[in-house]
């Protein structure tokens, strides 16, 4: 669990790394390239969710994922409304195409597990994956977003995205003391 | 949908507040002879339920708000008592029995806890 957020946490730094040659970072994007990331973020999550739904049997692990579908859509809902009211469309940026290319690859990877080694798989990357996105909207996002109903938005977000850390949580606790 | 209420989020609040103040003198002489039912009133805002304990007697009802962008629920532990999923601004009123489970989350997030004290 600790490699895979570290490898994720090491994933971003590079990518902050990267982007800084470019003069990109997470905390230079405007508020539209935020918003674009944050909604990339959240489709991510939701094709992850639609890939449990197609493998997994785990009670558990089902409603985990039609939770973050529910959860994630209407996040994108209220930014899509937001987004209309303010007439401004978000902007695609380098942070946005890493998230989508990191995520092909961990769907390839996921696709071919089945049973308990996919259920710990998809509950251990959801654990990573919020605890990496929450990272940066607390820390790269809210406090660099002009538009304060769009800051008010985000603000909301990252309680459902730090409850839906704790889920994950539990979710991992209880699959490791599962027997294969 | 049992119970279910419909009406807008601030309109129901302001009658379950006015319920609540003017039960003893609506119910008068019979209040004498039976006990005052009370309508307790529980958001749901920022993944919390707020109050998230509240003291209740068997007959009072409690009645949930989602004041939240995502769906809510308020389930008893064992499941023997919950709401419909609260999207949005809904609102749906629950009756507590002498026999109500006490402990309650939401169905959705686990994370998300509340409690009764039954007197």
């Amino acid at each position: 669990m600790k490699t895979l957020y570290s490898t994720l946490v090491i994933g971003l730094t590079l990518m902050v790394g990267c982007a800084t040659a470019q003069a990109n970072k997470p905390s230079d994007l405007n508020d539209l390239e935020i918003a674009h990331a944050a909604y990339t973020a959240d489709n991510i999550d939701i094709r992850y969710a639609h890939l449990a739904l197609a493998i997994s049997d785990n009670p558990d692990i089902v409603e985990f994922a039609k939770t973050m579908i529910r959860d994630h859509e209407a996040v994108n809902e209220q930014a899509l409304a937001l987004l209309a009211k303010l007439e401004v469309q978000p902007k695609d940026n380098f942070l946005s195409q890493q998230l989508t290319v990191g995520s092909i690859e961990l769907i390839n990877e996921m696709s071919q597990l089945r049973g308990v080694e996919f259920d710990r798989r998809y509950a251990e990357n959801e654990l990573a994956y919020h605890k990496a996105v929450n990272e940066i909207v607390s820390k790269e996002f809210i406090p660099n977003i002009e538009n304060m109903d769009v800051k008010a938005l985000f603000e909301q977000a990252l309680v459902i995205f730090l409850a839906h850390e704790k889920h994950a949580e539990m979710m991992v606790k209880k699959l490791s003391n599962k027997s294969e | 949908m049992r119970g279910r209420i419909v009406t807008g989020a601030r309109v129901t609040k302001a009658i379950v507040v006015v319920v609540s103040s003017f039960a003893p003198v609506l119910w008068g002489a019979e209040a004498s002879q039976k006990a005052v039912r009370i309508t307790h009133y529980v958001e749901i805002r920022g993944f919390e339920f707020k109050p998230s304990n509240l003291s209740v007697s068997p007959g009072d009802s409690i009645v949930f708000m989602n004041l939240d962008i995502v769906p809510h629920t308020a389930t008893a532990i064992d499941n023997t008592w919950t709401t419909d999923t609260l999207e949005t601004g809904e609102t749906q009123l629950i009756t507590i029995t002498s026999d109500s489970t006490p402990v309650y989350y939401c169905i959705f997030h686990p994370s998300m806890n509340g409690s009764l004290d039954l007197q």
